[in-house]
């Protein structure tokens, strides 16, 4: 999978695609990530979802989706036209389920890549639990990677203790890329109830307050690895974008900023654009981890 | 259709302690029908970091109105916005009202509910289309919009009788439902409940428009969905926020 620039739509927040279609057209971006998809539709958490805090938003939404079958059937035939990477996010909660989701997407040419997510913190069984251990993350990838050809990147938790070391063994198990990272396990209490805001009690934090500790992930990991790494965290502005670049991302995930303008990530494309040109830099991969160098 | 707009405040009007009425001058004139509704950026920076979903309470030559209950933050911050100052606003997003055009409709507002049903009001009142519309609140301090409301002859009533019937909005509608072709509704969900029962009691046809906190607008986020009659998700934003009050669960409705 080539990428036409490094602008990608984050999972969870770029719908199925076609909700941006009347935002901007589909192929000014790189590509984006679809919500992630299980076997079967879920409904996700109970209400209250979401919940705003300064520079950040703490969602619990529990990956409410329309499921797989749902998704290859209605939706993809809509994105044929779209001249943009298609990359879908799948999430289990066993490794079979996993195995399965990349097995039924192998076979549609129109599926660019699949995005595994072990680091959702918002659901029971499978999510961020897969993530942490870089044995368990080492099976999953290399279970899946025999499932299917496509571009396979594995989308990592925040929440471990070495993330170098989870990229790697995830690299190992034959994944083509690492996503940096997921949201950041968080609360918030109501003080006049004094219960948690969220139905499902606690969340996962995004937003441009998590960017500097996303930063950090991706400093962290560039070198360890070969495979490139996808910048996830907080890219509002295109300043944010080229931070990511310096950090050592080859590509950024744009998320929350979407809610506050749709268009952000098209915007972003062009500001990138514009700001390289201004200042001679010929391609955005010479900036790639040049603050490590 | 533009949807993502760069607006301009022309006026920022108290209304009352707790309500503010912003104008905002949107040049690519959005068309939209009653019910929808708009989000507006109340911060310039990340705090507040979402925009806010308000309905719109009518537009006239490109002016915008919004009428606005501080609740919090965000809200707080309009009453400090200056003329001419930029504003950021997307939509017009969700489903309006359905089936408007048609005598013998009862419109019901409680509260802040006037905003969604403003602007169909208007809409029925300028094609001399029969309605009787029901304003009710708490207290006559409550009832911000009664001025504006003036020329649609609202038959307007107050829980604590500061101000025209004395009792609830559902007693006043629970008089005069009969007979009447549909019930559009926007209020607390209490009054949405007992609008929706005393409607479904006389198999009348009954839409409610209902509030929901929400990121997005367009239907990405899922943070404002509801499980609705059938046990299927709905998206407030973009099933709603009107709905056919019997596909959604009301709290008390059976």
């Amino acid at each position: 999978m080539t990428l036409k620039n490094p602008i990608i739509g984050a999972s969870g927040t770029f719908g199925y695609g076609i909700e941006y279609e009347k935002f901007f057209p589909l192929e000014s971006i790189g590509g984006f990530v679809t919500k992630g998809l299980s076997l079967r539709p879920r409904n996700g958490n109970p209400a209250p979802r979401i919940r705003e805090v300064p520079c950040g938003l703490i969602n619990s939404i529990g990956l409410e989706n329309i499921g797989i079958d749902a998704f290859v059937r209605h939706v993809l035939p809509r994105l044929e036209g779209a001249d943009t990477a298609v990359i879908v996010n799948i999430f289990g909660s066993t490794v079979d389920e996993y195995v399965e989701l990349a097995g039924k997407l192998d076979r549609f040419r129109r599926i660019d890549g699949i995005e595994l997510n072990i680091s959702c913190p918002n659901v029971k069984a499978g999510g961020a639990e897969f993530g942490k251990d870089p044995l368990v993350v080492r099976s999953v990838t290399a279970k899946v990677r025999e499932a299917t050809d496509k571009t396979l990147i594995v989308k990592l938790s925040p929440m471990v203790t070495s993330i170098a070391d989870i990229a790697l063994a995830a690299q190992d198990a034959g994944a083509d890329a690492v996503s940096i990272a997921n949201t950041y396990p968080a609360a918030a209490f109501d003080l006049r109830s004094g219960r948690p805001f969220l139905g499902a009690k606690t969340g996962g934090l995004s937003g441009p307050a998590i960017k500097p500790l996303t930063l950090k992930l991706v400093y962290d990991t560039y070198g360890r690895i070969g495979i490139p790494i996808i910048g996830v965290g907080g890219v509002t502005t295109v300043e944010d974008v080229v931070e990511y670049a310096l950090a050592g991302a080859n590509a950024v995930q744009v998320g929350t900023a979407s809610f506050i303008n749709p268009g952000t990530a098209d915007m972003l494309v062009r500001e990138l654009a514009q700001y390289l040109a201004g200042r001679g830099i010929r391609r955005f991969s010479s900036l790639v981890g040049t603050a490590k160098k | 259709m533009i949807l993502i707009h760069s607006g301009a405040v022309v006026a920022v009007d108290m209304l009352g302690q707790n309500y503010v009425l912003l104008s905002v001058w949107v040049e690519s004139i959005p068309r939209f029908s009653p019910g929808q509704f708009m989000m507006v950026r109340l911060s310039e920076g990340y705090d507040p970091l979402l925009l806010r979903p308000f309905s719109i309470l009518d537009a006239h030559e490109g002016v915008y109105r919004f009428l606005i209950k501080v609740v919090g933050k965000g809200t707080r911050a309009v009453r400090g916005f200056r003329y001419g100052r930029k504003v950021l606003l997307t939509g017009p997003f969700g489903n309006g009202f359905p089936g408007a055009a048609r005598h013998g409709t009862i419109i019901v507002a409680g509260g802040a509910g006037i905003a969604s049903v403003f602007s169909l009001v208007q809409r029925l009142h300028e094609r001399g289309i029969a309605y009787e519309l029901l304003y009710g609140a708490r207290t006559e301090a409550e009832l911000v919009l009664s001025d504006l409301l003036r020329p649609y002859d609202p038959i307007i009533s107050t829980d604590d009788g500061s101000r025209g019937h004395y009792g609830r909005l559902t007693d006043v509608l629970a008089k005069r439902i009969k007979g009447k072709k549909a019930v559009f509704a926007c209020g607390p969900l209490p009054m949405l409940a007992a609008v929706a029962d005393l409607s479904l009691r006389h198999t009348i046809e009954c839409y409610v428009s209902i509030e929901a906190r929400m990121a997005c607008g367009f239907g990405v986020c899922l943070g404002c969905t509801i499980i609705d009659g059938a046990g299927n998700t709905r998206r407030v934003c973009r099933d709603g926020p009107v709905f056919n009050a019997r596909d959604i669960v009301l709290p008390g409705v059976c």
